[in-house]
């Protein structure tokens, strides 16, 4: 009797611990439930399931947020005067919003949009979820208490040891664009103390090991070979015939190709220019598709026309040697500098915002198959 | 008492006629008079708004937010846009908006009670009756005199490269972010004219500031410095040599608190040649302070660097690597790197670590120039050896 008891006890001390241990023991994506203190937003983009990868350049970190949409919408989400509509939303007007960026769930198709909401000491970080749900077309995000994880982006200058007198390291990285694909998400960032590449390779789901952090180099070759390091504006992970590259859009505008194998931590790159989109130029997005089996790159352009170019003639060509020479061909598919945010939506679509007839900023889907 | 409610000073009600209809049955119409609609500040937060309605239909207190979003709004100017974003919470006969957001300064807030919604959402549908309110309030501007300042704009010498590649303004409080600040910070030749497309203005206008939005970095448009790109070829480099050039902040940018600088602030400066010398450290005169003092380690530098990145690239080390605690300062406009010890001085070899990434002012850091083309000398890319410099620290010989 005694020992039964003995059994019954011990069994259900093992039941209490595993239970204990269940509980503390992390998802397997790491991720917790819990407020998450934001203090700006940036760029984004969707990952793995529901998993929204979210820039927070002020607090020098990328969150992984837990997005459970729920369902998947038919309708198209189309809304002009979007960013009219956001303000109106959020209590304000369309000069007291700036929209960061634009990211499509895989899964509902619901637009996330990344909002500044005032100005100065007012400006919060707001993300919002447009759907086409008509009763409620805008709603805001609240992280409150919202699974997620947290990778800090380490600024910290390696040489600053030895220095005393507490005063705050002024250097700061802003995330351009983030990517994520094969388990990694990919960082492109502008210094404001260096023009240089600060590109950045992170594993997810986010551990506290430096080696799942990589700093890439990267160097690209323009016109007669002169070499140059530079920050990426935007940049999109394209799989060309079984190889991964990165294709990244540059200030003014070239566009050049990595293949990611060749990313190594610590080393230098030197990637080839493939096109020249135009000076005078910034590249507001980039992306990369499939359609009718075959490969397509759009590229969103503050200045010049979105403009389209193939996948297959991009893996191909050579590495730009003369100024003059454009390289792969390219289709100008909008009006100069009309489209302001790029996302890929699905098979046979993409979203964009773009600047209306009024003056202000139209959310719109767009078919492929009329680029 | 927190709660100060404005109710009669920020009301502009304008009550519907409350139309006395004759209804067949009298528990069709509504049992409370028309709602007062009202504001409410908090004076903990001076800031934060509540709509409040007020005294609401004693039916209606069931009703859920879908409902109530639907009765009772607050919009950003006028009533034709879409409402605020917040929650409802009913109290006794008081109906409670708060909204997700507090409001911002100098917009315009309506909130309107739509008392035929209501009627609606109970259902009271042989009721004709309109009633309704709407109150207007107003976060004010800020007042107050402007203090916010420009402490300095680096380079501080008067004399760059033509090929200078950035200036940093920095600020004696946070500033507002997003402010276009490309309107307000401008380059005038010497005839006073603006400079065109000198700046680089990055992806979304993004503008580059340290986290306390006290420094901001202006980078010239690397694509007009870089030798071989388009628009260094169609409009050449942005600053000419032997030439003067003023940088003006205008006091129209807004500090955090939204107030205008207290004064503009104009940097003048003279161009000389290009530099496309990587910066070399056996050219560097380095002091060694004696044994037992805390006194200052001093590195002079044949030319200015980059004013940010000396301050932060440069550590001392022991003998044994280990980082040696102190305050390090640029001075002598960005010429001198002085180092001053927290504790004193021990006899023995130290050594200055350099991050090879450290830049002059025109970008070219220890590794390479900031462009390379053919048969430049540069130094090879990969090379991720700090540069160290050893100094000896002695006791004072006795006289």
């Amino acid at each position: 009797m005694k020992r039964t008891r003995a059994i019954a006890v011990a069994a259900s001390t093992l039941a209490l611990v595993a239970a204990v241990a269940a509980w503390n023991r992390p998802p397997s994506n790491g991720m917790i439930s819990g407020p998450v203190d934001a203090k700006s937003f940036g760029a984004m983009t969707f990952g793995p399931g529901n998993v929204l990868f979210l820039a927070d350049n002020d607090a020098e970190a990328v969150y992984a947020l837990e997005i459970a949409d729920a369902g998947k919408s038919s309708a198209k989400v189309e809304m002009a005067g979007i960013d009219a509509k956001i303000a109106q939303a959020l209590g304000t007007t369309a000069d007291q919003i700036a929209i960061a960026d634009m990211a499509v769930h895989p899964m509902s198709h619901n637009i996330y949009v990344t909002v500044t909401r005032g100005k100065g000491a007012d400006a919060r970080p707001v993300l919002v979820r447009v759907t086409s749900d008509a009763a409620q077309p805008i709603s805001v995000v609240s992280l409150d208490n919202i699974k997620h994880s947290i990778t800090k982006i380490d600024n910290a200058p390696a040489s600053t040891g030895g220095v005393g007198g507490g005063a705050r390291d002024p250097h700061r990285s802003t995330i351009t664009d983030l990517a994520f694909v094969d388990g990694n998400l990919w960082i492109a960032g502008l210094s404001n103390e260096q023009f240089s590449s600060a590109f950045r390779r992170v594993a997810f789901p986010f551990t506290s090991a430096k080696e799942a952090t990589t700093t890439l180099q990267i160097y690209h070759v323009s016109h007669r070979r002169s070499e140059t390091q530079a920050p990426v504006m935007t940049f999109a992970p394209t799989k060309i015939n079984g190889t991964l590259y990165m294709l990244a859009a540059y200030t003014c505008t070239p566009i050049v190709a990595f293949a990611a194998s060749d990313l190594k931590n610590g080393q230098a790159v030197t990637g080839r220019t493939v096109a020249e989109l135009g000076a005078g130029n910034q590249p507001a997005d980039i992306i990369s598709y499939t359609l009718n089996g075959k490969g397509y790159v759009l590229v969103a352009n503050r200045t010049h026309p979105m403009m389209k170019l193939s996948s297959d003639e991009i893996a191909g060509a050579p590495a730009l040697t003369t100024p003059d020479v454009v390289g792969v061909a390219r289709t100008n598919v909008s009006a100069p500098g009309a489209v302001v945010q790029l996302a890929d939506l699905d098979e046979q679509n993409v979203v964009v915002i773009q600047k209306g007839a009024s003056g202000g900023f139209d959310l719109k889907t767009i078919a492929k198959s009329s680029f | 008492m927190i709660r100060d409610t404005a109710r009669v000073a920020l009301t502009w009600a304008t009550r519907a006629t409350f139309l006395s209809v004759v209804a067949s049955c009298t528990d069709q119409r509504p049992d409370s008079p028309n709602p007062t609609v009202s504001f409410q500040t908090d004076s903990a937060r001076p800031h934060f708004g509540a709509a409040l309605a007020t005294p609401v239909d004693s039916r209606a207190r069931g009703l859920d937010s879908a409902d109530w979003a639907k009765v009772f709004t607050v919009h950003a100017g006028d009533t034709a846009g879409l409402p605020m974003l917040g929650r409802y919470v009913v109290a006794n006969d008081t109906l409670r908006f708060e909204p997700v957001y507090p409001p911002i300064r100098g917009t315009r807030y309506t909130a309107r009670f739509d008392g035929a919604a209501l009627n609606r959402a109970l259902h009271l549908s042989a009721v004709a009756a309109t009633y309704g309110s709407n109150a207007i309030w107003m976060r004010e501007f800020p007042s107050g005199t402007p203090t916010t300042f420009v402490t300095a704009v680096y380079p501080t010498i008067d004399s760059v490269p033509m090929n200078l590649l950035r200036m940093y303004i920095q600020f004696s409080a946070p500033m507002t972010v997003g402010d276009s600040a490309e309107n307000h910070v401008r380059l005038l030749d010497e005839k006073g004219n603006v400079v065109d497309k000198a700046f680089l203005v990055a992806a979304g206008g993004q503008e580059l500031w340290d986290g306390d939005h006290t420094r901001m970095t202006i980078f010239f448009d690397p694509g007009r410095i870089k030798r071989d790109l388009k628009p260094h070829e169609a409009l050449g480099l942005p600053l000419r040599a032997g030439h003067w050039y003023k940088l003006v902040v205008d006091s129209t940018l807004h500090d955090a608190r939204g107030l205008a600088l207290a004064r503009g602030y104009v940097k003048q400066f003279r161009v000389g040649p290009i530099d496309r010398t990587m910066p070399m450290t056996t050219t560097w005169r380095v002091s060694s302070p004696t044994a037992s003092t805390r006194d200052p380690l001093t590195i002079d530098l044949p030319e200015p660097l980059d004013h940010a990145l000396l301050s932060r690239m440069l550590k001392v080390l022991d003998g044994k690597n280990a980082p040696v605690g102190g305050h390090a300062a640029p001075s002598e406009h960005d010429r001198r790197w002085t180092f001053v010890p927290a504790e004193p001085w021990r006899t023995g070899n130290y050594f200055i670590d350099v991050d090879p990434e450290l830049e002059d002012l025109a970008g070219n850091n220890l590794r390479r120039p900031f462009d390379v083309m053919p048969g430049d000398s540069v130094a090879d890319k990969n090379q991720s050896q700090r540069a160290r410099i050893p100094f000896t620290i002695t006791s004072r010989v006795p006289k």
